[in-house]
């Protein structure tokens, strides 16, 4: 039998009672000085759950409450360990579980950006129709032109034999669900024109002069399968939708500590997209060297053009290539598809 | 009711909780919530509701805090996918984003009202609930309807003056930030009639809450706040800009690197203006919160016979949140629940509650149900009285 004092309210009115509960075998027995006994089964009482040391509140069906401090004999006369309450006050009340607890979260929120976010965007990235990815590209090259090109120089006897290229890879590409589309530009850092190219998710692929002017035969196929390789593996939408996933799932995991969440949210968008874009890199890489060799060209221009495109950075041009895996390790990988390559064809 | 009025009582409201325990609960809170995949948080909510409400203690009772995380998960839920409708919708598709914010603009004020009412109705102190009467038609009219009337005359009378010649096209777009301003302008006035609304619609079993705060009072605190932050703003901006000036001088930096955005002189004149920024800000927000509660409170009673106080200072509430926001920052997040901690106790401390009477003969009022969802959308978006403010 165990004894707990507190205070008493009649249901519906705040008059405050000193009274006493006992507690035992299944039964309990309330007393009051100004009002009558109640006893009866425990299993009528609603017992809030334990946390920290508030005061519990036991409630009969009628509404009439009792309240009290005394947490530990309450505990001891309901068994309360033995209930989810009991296990997350337990949890809430050692100090040994929170190294636990931290190392726990930190792997969970690692585990969540590292494989939980991208796997799920890759899946979703999958799904979604064509008419996404064109919505997503959509009004982009416009804003690249006002913020990042100017108009291409090239001849338009140059634009066109690249274009005659670029359509032939494309027409060779089964079953894509794309229209992919090849649009010239120049694009300059001080002064200095820069080799590049790059895909949006819609299809639409640009190439910058520097870049069509130092790729020689294969160089340019090299390339273009390349980017054709991002569009086919979705790689933009996976991008944007990791993106979006990590800022909101940041905000949300701290959203009640309001006003640090921006502040810690841009940390991780950078540190995940870094990695991102590394290993979809290697995969458009792959994506290029197989088509290649399919389509009859050797892998190692792929090797020769990104040793150009590395040569010609210097240490002020960061541009986008930056991201992009060691030129180096590209490189070697796409000698080791061409010694394949060349292999096979032998 | 037999209440006979004796001398007055100050009741000093208490706060029992401790940064020590309030931290366990939290982490355990972040654990659950992580590995459940955002499904735990809506009992995290209750308990961290329930473990503040539980520490609040006034004359030997303490406040409590009764939904549970099954009434708040679908509101949750729900507003979680406004969330993603906006926060993808801004990277993928704009239409997406469009809905959501639509959607949100139509559902806030009736969301504000049912998250008031829902709150109310699970608190409790004494066995009694509390409560709010408060319609959510007069939430539309508050927050959609006053703003826009003035911006409607506004773009009426720039329509109207265009139409009969007597401005060009261009003209009449400086009629567009006129009724941006007025919208601005009216915001706090907006709050106030809010305040006013929604104390005066509250309940503490069948009694009422009475206030006599008037929006335009209200509203002076946040245009003094605006004065006080310009003044604040041109003071310290030309003493740091003087002083790096200076500096640059004498450490022999070309002045015009200053003016090359990126340079390093540049970025140190950057961040001494943000370590300027921080207290400045902290310091208007302090107070703008602490003017505003005293207001509230120290003119609002509960039965016309408890008369609530509270006796906030600016200085004092501006000293607790930078020290709260250097503990946060410190620890790498990690002190969170003892700032947290340290701004309950600081406001109980200076909250009172003053009475000739005794607060044994309050009657529940046996009404009503609420459900959780509106609540929840209001607070997935932290709406609260002084939302964006």
């Amino acid at each position: 039998m165990v004894t707990v004092n507190g205070q008493f309210f009649e249901a519906h009115v705040s008059t405050r009672h000193n009274a006493t509960l006992e507690l035992g075998n299944g039964r309990y027995t309330l007393q009051c000085d100004a009002l009558p006994v109640r006893a009866g089964d425990i299993k009528e009482l609603s017992i809030s759950d334990r946390l920290g040391n508030i005061a519990r509140r036991i409630q009969w069906p009628d509404g009439a409450t009792f309240e009290s401090t005394d947490n530990q004999s309450i505990d001891r006369a309901i068994n309360h360990q033995a209930s989810v309450g009991g296990v997350l006050h337990a949890l809430e009340s050692h100090w040994r579980f929170i190294p636990v607890a931290l190392a726990l979260i930190g792997f969970a929120v690692f585990a969540l950006f590292r494989w939980g976010l991208p796997a799920a965007s890759y899946h979703i990235a999958d799904r979604l129709p064509v008419s996404a990815h064109e919505l997503v590209s959509e009004g982009a090259i416009a804003t690249l032109d006002k913020v990042l090109f100017t108009p291409s120089k090239l001849s338009q006897h140059r634009q066109d034999e690249v274009s005659e290229s670029f359509n032939n890879l494309v027409s060779q590409i089964e079953n894509s669900e794309f229209n992919y589309r090849l649009y010239f530009r120049n694009m300059s850092f001080d002064g200095v024109s820069l080799p590049n190219a790059m895909a949006l998710p819609s299809g639409e692929i640009i190439v910058t002069d520097a870049f069509v002017q130092i790729a020689g035969p294969g160089e340019l196929e090299a390339v273009l399968l390349h980017e054709i390789g991002h569009v086919e593996e979705h790689h933009g939408m996976q991008q944007a939708i990791s993106a979006s996933a990590t800022s909101v799932t940041v905000s949300l995991t701290l959203g009640e500590m309001s006003g640090l969440s921006e502040l810690i949210t841009a940390v991780p968008i950078f540190l995940i997209h870094s990695g991102y874009s590394r290993k979809n890199e290697s995969a458009a890489d792959e994506f290029a060297f197989k088509r290649m060799a399919e389509f009859g060209i050797d892998p190692k221009h792929f090797a020769t053009i990104i040793t150009k495109i590395g040569g010609s950075q210097t240490t002020e041009t960061k541009n986008y290539l930056s991201s992009h895996p060691g030129a180096s390790s590209r490189a070697e990988r796409a000698l080791k598809a061409s010694a394949e390559f060349n292999a096979g064809a032998d | 009711m037999h209440d006979q009025p004796t001398t007055n009582t100050q009741h000093q409201l208490q706060f029992t909780g401790s940064g020590s325990e309030y931290f366990r609960i939290w982490i355990v809170n972040i654990l659950l919530t992580v590995v459940t995949l955002y499904i735990y948080s809506a009992w995290a909510k209750v308990r961290t509701r329930r473990y503040f409400y539980g520490n609040t203690v006034l004359d030997g009772s303490a406040f409590e805090y009764h939904a549970t995380g099954k009434q708040l998960l679908p509101g949750r839920l729900i507003g979680l996918v406004l969330i993603l409708m906006i926060a993808f919708g801004e990277s993928l598709s704009i239409a997406v984003a469009l809905a959501g914010y639509g959607l949100i603009a139509v559902l806030a004020p009736w969301a504000l009202c049912r998250s008031r009412q829902f709150n109310a109705r699970m608190s409790s102190y004494r066995n009694i609930r509390f409560g709010f009467s408060g319609k959510a038609w007069k939430f539309y009219e508050y927050i959609i309807l006053m703003p826009f009337i003035p911006v409607l005359f506004i773009g009426t009378i720039a329509v109207a003056l265009f139409y009969s010649r007597v401005i060009t096209q261009g003209q009449a777009f400086f009629f567009l930030p006129v009724a941006v301003f007025t919208l601005y302008a009216m915001a706090p006035w907006i709050l106030g009639k809010l305040a006013r609304y929604s104390l005066n619609n509250s309940l503490y079993g069948t009694a009422q809450f009475s206030t006599g705060i008037t929006a335009g009072r209200y509203a002076s605190v946040y245009y003094k706040a605006i004065a006080l932050s310009i003044g604040l703003f041109i003071l310290l901006g030309g003493i740091t800009i003087g002083a790096a000036t200076l500096f640059a001088e004498t450490v022999n930096i070309d002045p015009e690197a200053l003016a090359n955005p990126d340079s390093l002189a540049a970025y140190g004149l950057l961040g001494s203006l943000y370590l300027v920024l921080i207290p400045v800000s902290t310091l208007i927000k302090a107070y703008i919160a602490c003017r505003v509660r005293n207001y509230q409170l120290n003119n609002t009673t509960l039965d016309r016979k408890f008369n609530l106080n509270s006796n906030v200072t600016t200085i004092k509430l501006w000293g607790l949140e930078l020290t709260n926001l250097l503990l946060i920052v410190l620890t790498l997040g990690l002190g969170y629940p003892w700032a947290a901690i340290r701004k309950a106790r600081f406001m109980a401390n200076h909250t009172q509650v003053t009475t000739s009477h005794n607060a044994d003969q309050f009657v529940a009022d046996q009404g009503y149900q609420v459900s959780a969802v509106g609540d929840e959308i209001g607070d997935a978006f932290d709406m609260d009285i002084a939302a964006g403010f």
